[in-house]
């Protein structure tokens, strides 16, 4: 349990990367996925899953008022599951990362309801400005990325738990076939990310060709 | 003032979006990022209190090139702090005029030229570290790419404020004069090559030839179908979400699961 409370809340600092905090990048899946499964002891499913992610969400950022899906939590939740139910399972990783996806999605709509919870914030600030508490205004910045990383740490322990269960539960009931072929996908996920990389240089000049 | 209150203001720009909303995006962060400089410029409340009010309107831009836009308004309210009631209207300019063509310069050179750059470099790491190399230098990926972004990114960001804080207006000719484009296509084909070499090793050990790992695109399989199925993939992804496609090549395992291939 313990390790769950701090997975999350590891998880949560990470996912604050992607808008609210800094934006080091440590939120992208290449570089979650590996630490994830640094802490779990195995690093090669937590890079290899995040390589998978990375390649075929690579023009994946959030730009003005669009709200990507989370890939950070797609990334994470897939190797925890994986790391800590079938550590070294490929098919079994490749099957949390799909399972993943509809968590992320959820998420992102968790996280839609927290921005406009911040419209509130930001007209208590305002208010606060002109009743002369300006103290507000620091005081808003961090109940925002508290709110944030709160809210991130609740979806990842919740997630982590209840998703770990349906993940055990329903990986034990795949029909050998499916298995067998979530085992080829592990190879061949990253091919469909290279199609997907490829789409960046569709438009490609050369530059000393240019006029 | 500019070297004290720089190193604060910079370590505050890291909360520009704190409390990012959908009415006015970034307006909170704007208004921390520059409260300790009001508050050194306005050293009266009431005045004070005026001009956060006036800063509290919409602001969205980049938050890696907002620095520029930090630099020229501090410049601006030094100005109207000092008396010269003609700036009165120059910070909202500078605001409004700015903060579209910074973000799109921003937004372009940052997350569509040199985070995938930095990816792609990250994904050969990956694959050599995987196939060719020991597994014990797995973590050389993960580790590069974060120190390249990061090596760029945060030199550029302190690197602008000050120089914002020196050229004041002659930035915005400065900032015209970079050739960005020019540099995003640079990029572009080092990294075309990058991911070229990537796809080299990846089918070297999973696809030309029998291997120890489990081979997938072993048999009968020309290189250049390789590279043709990879563009056919490539061609989809513009059609597709990612999502999709991610599913599809899932349904796609389960069919070869069956067909036992």
């Amino acid at each position: 349990m313990e390790l769950m409370i701090l997975l999350s809340l590891i998880g949560a600092v990470c996912s604050a990367d992607i808008t609210a905090f800094g934006q080091f990048m440590i939120s992208r899946p290449i570089f979650c996925g590996p630490l994830f499964g640094y802490i779990l002891g195995d690093i090669y499913t937590g890079l290899w899953l995040g390589l998978i992610v990375e390649m075929m969400w690579i023009n994946a950022i959030p730009m003005g008022v669009s709200v990507p899906v989370d890939l950070t939590m797609m990334t994470i939740l897939s190797v925890v599951w994986s790391c800590t139910a079938f550590q070294g399972c490929q098919e079994a990783a490749i099957f949390a990362l799909a399972l993943a996806i509809p968590f992320a999605y959820l998420y992102s709509e968790v996280d839609l309801g927290g921005r406009l919870f911040n419209t509130k914030i930001m007209h208590w600030i305002e208010k606060g400005i002109e009743q002369g508490k300006e103290y507000r205004i620091t005081q808003g910045i961090f109940i925002g990325l508290f709110l944030f990383i709160l809210r991130a740490g609740i979806a990842y322990f919740v997630f982590f738990i209840v998703g770990g269960i349906i993940f055990k539960q329903v990986y034990s009931f795949l029909p050998y076939e499916v298995v067998y072929g979530l085992k080829k996908a592990w190879y061949y996920l990253p091919v469909f990310g290279f199609g997907a990389v490829m789409y960046n240089f569709r438009n490609i000049k050369i530059p000393f060709l240019r006029k | 003032m500019a070297k004290r209150v720089s190193t604060r203001l910079f370590l505050r720009t890291f909360f520009i979006q704190s409390l990012w909303n959908f009415e006015r995006l970034q307006n909170i962060g704007f208004l921390y990022v520059l409260y300790p400089v009001f508050k050194q410029l306005y050293p009266d409340k009431e005045k004070r209190k005026a001009v956060l009010l006036r800063h509290i309107g919409f602001f969205n831009t980049n938050p890696y090139m907002a620095n520029i836009i930090f630099a020229m308004v501090i410049n601006a309210e030094k100005s109207i702090a000092d008396g010269d009631e003609k700036s009165v209207k120059k910070p909202e300019m500078i605001k409004a005029v700015m903060s579209g063509p910074i973000a799109a310069i921003g937004d372009s050179f940052f997350w569509g030229t040199w985070r995938p750059f930095v990816s792609f470099i990250a994904i050969l790491l990956t694959i050599l570290s995987v196939n060719i190399f020991d597994i014990f230098y797995i973590w050389i990926a993960p580790v590069a790419f974060i120190f390249l972004y990061n090596i760029v990114h945060l030199a550029f960001r302190y690197w602008i404020l000050f120089v914002s804080f020196r050229l004041d207006e002659k930035m915005i000719s400065l900032i015209s004069k970079l050739e960005i484009s020019y540099l995003g296509d640079m990029f572009r084909i080092i990294g075309l090559v990058i991911i070229l070499t990537a796809i080299i090793f990846y089918f070297e050990s999973f696809g030309f030839m029998p291997t120890m790992h489990l081979y997938f695109f072993d048999y009968t399989m020309p290189e250049a179908l390789i590279f043709g199925i990879i563009l056919l993939l490539s061609f989809l992804f513009g059609k597709f979400k990612p999502v999709i496609m991610f599913y599809c090549a899932i349904l796609f395992s389960f069919i070869l699961g069956y067909l036992e291939l």
